[in-house]
């Protein structure tokens, strides 16, 4: 792979990250909220459903884990198997799609 | 730019490594929680299977594993961060690099601690409890509910409070119960009113007595009694519907509140006899009682415990019990299906709430404990001198009591034609 191309997916790497960082305690929070509260499932989908706001957050949480882990699964990949070449880019992409559309799905039940 | 953390002499070398692994585990986890979230979610039986689900201790213990991977992953990840950006190759800030991961994995862990919140089985209960009664004090469900929470208060050596929560047929009180923290501090002794008679009258329920509720225990069953004023020239079922279908409209009855099963079971009456009596609610057995024997109104239907006293004392005349044989505690009343109308009945029953998300082990406990309480001689005397039995079973056992109910007195709300406001 390019020089380029390593920068380009470190730097993504790095920067889905952050976000993930933010992401995940949100959604910790969220989930305490939900019980402690004894948030009834009629409740929690009344206020989840409909509402952008959320529906955006956990679209942005979903994308970054879908960037995040086929390049951190890539690397050990190519370290501890020394695989190289086509075979894992794809095997990196598929489980980024994969991943991505799965968390959409989600996403579209809590949400939508 | 390229990091050197896979030298084992370099300080970072093992949060790379914890990093990394911790990396790979959440990767084959999130596509499992993902598609078990798309699946779960399609609409609210689903999710309500899906938190009833994470209430399993497996999951529990899933869910703290992935809680302390995304602690240790974050942890590595930060420290890693904090080396690459800022390049901190010696070892008094590679220390404090170290201790910024280690900062925010205590802090998910605190979180994981957050969620983890309600008191286990072992230590419950370490506080009070209040046990809400959606009826005002004096009524039948607040006197079996006293008789329960005194043996409660006893055998736990910690103080359980009755909490009257009375109005709009024992809806506010049993919403309050289904809202509760689901810790099982706050639980819920209803009648069976606004769990299978109340929703179906209305129009927006504020639960559902299904969906919102983690039943634990049948508390006891008793029958309903046909009372009215003394002065009421009826001395028996038969003459009272004579009377009524006399004076079409102008005999009252009184209820413990519209959707209570004191109402239904006069609607019930008045449909089989063909009668016409007017509704006059009450906020509870208390007042409906106490203005029956004053004279304002002149039918009550209600539990045993609600007008025993006042049966006894000579202030109200009983005509016949609604359940389907005669009970111990007063054998001379015929029912009321052997009187006059046969294939009456309307019993009432009480039962043990907490709000749905109660921790299936604090479930067991509760059960097993109420259980060894209603077993109590003590408590079954209390019980039988209002005509009262003492229930039990399983959690299963009284949530097919509840569906089943819900279901009999929905079908009786829309043959009435009682439509929900």
């Amino acid at each position: 792979m390019k020089t380029r191309s390593q920068v380009l997916l470190w730097t993504a790497q790095r920067v889905s990250a952050a976000v993930l960082a933010v992401c995940v305690l949100v959604h910790l929070a969220t989930v305490i909220y939900a019980v402690r509260n004894g948030l009834s499932a009629a409740e929690i989908l009344g206020r989840t459903r409909g509402n952008a706001g959320w529906a955006a957050f956990y679209t942005v949480f979903v994308l970054a884990a879908a960037v995040h882990a086929p390049i951190g699964l890539r690397g050990v990949l190519a370290e501890t198997l020394d695989w190289r070449g086509t075979g894992l880019e794809v095997t990196a992409l598929v489980i980024g799609l994969a991943l991505a559309l799965l968390g959409l799905r989600a996403v579209y039940a809590v949400f939508i | 730019m390229k990091s050197d953390f896979r030298a084992r002499n370099h300080p970072a070398y093992w949060a790379f490594i914890v990093h990394r692994a911790s990396g790979v585990l959440l990767s084959l986890f999130l596509p499992l929680h993902f598609w078990a979230l798309g699946e779960a979610l399609q609409g609210e039986a689903g999710l309500d299977a899906f938190l009833r689900w994470t209430e399993q201790p497996l999951v529990k213990a899933g869910e703290t594993v992935l809680v302390l991977l995304l602690a240790a992953h974050l942890a590595g990840g930060v420290r890693l961060l904090m080396l690459e950006f800022l390049a901190w190759r010696n070892w008094q800030k590679s220390l404090l690099a170290a201790a910024a991961g280690v900062t925010v994995a205590a802090g998910l862990v605190f979180l994981l601690m957050l969620i983890a919140g309600p008191a286990g089985a072992q230590t419950y209960p370490a506080k009070p409890v209040r046990v809400i009664v959606p009826f005002p004090p004096g009524g039948a469900a607040d006197i079996v509910a006293r008789a329960i929470t005194q043996k409660m208060s006893e055998t736990w050596g910690i103080q359980v409070i009755v909490d009257n929560r009375a109005g709009a047929g024992g809806l506010i009180g049993a919403e309050l119960g289904a809202r509760a923290a689901p810790d099982g501090y706050t639980l819920l002794f209803a009648s069976s009113s606004p769990m299978t008679v109340n929703p179906h009258l209305t129009a927006r329920p504020p639960y559902h007595p299904l969906r919102d509720f983690a039943p634990i225990i049948l508390i006891g069953f008793a029958p309903n009694v046909l009372a009215v004023h003394p002065s009421l020239p009826a001395k028996s079922v038969k003459e009272l519907i004579a009377l009524a279908k006399a004076r079409p409209g102008e005999l009252n009855y009184a209820s413990n509140g519209v959707g209570t099963l004191s109402h239904l079971a006069a609607e019930l009456f008045k449909q089989q006899a063909g009668v016409n009596m007017v509704h006059v609610p009450y906020k509870g057995g208390a007042p409906a009682v106490t203005d029956t024997v004053a004279g304002h109104t002149s039918v009550y239907i209600a539990a045993f415990p609600t007008v025993a006293g006042q049966m006894r004392a000579g202030r109200l005349r009983a005509l016949a019990v609604t359940s389907t044989r005669r009970i111990a505690a007063a054998p001379e009343l015929p029912t009321v299906a052997e009187a006059a109308l046969p294939g009456f009945e309307a019993m009432q029953w009480w039962g043990a709430y907490g709000p749905v998300g109660l921790p299936a082990e604090l479930v067991a406990k509760l059960n097993a404990d109420l259980g060894k309480v209603l077993g109590a001689a003590e408590v079954k005397q209390r019980l039988a001198a209002d005509a009262a039995e003492a229930g039990g079973g399983s959690p299963g056992d009284l949530a097919a009591y509840l569906k089943a109910d819900y279901e009999r007195w929905g079908k009786v709300v829309r043959a009435s034609g009682m439509r929900p406001d």
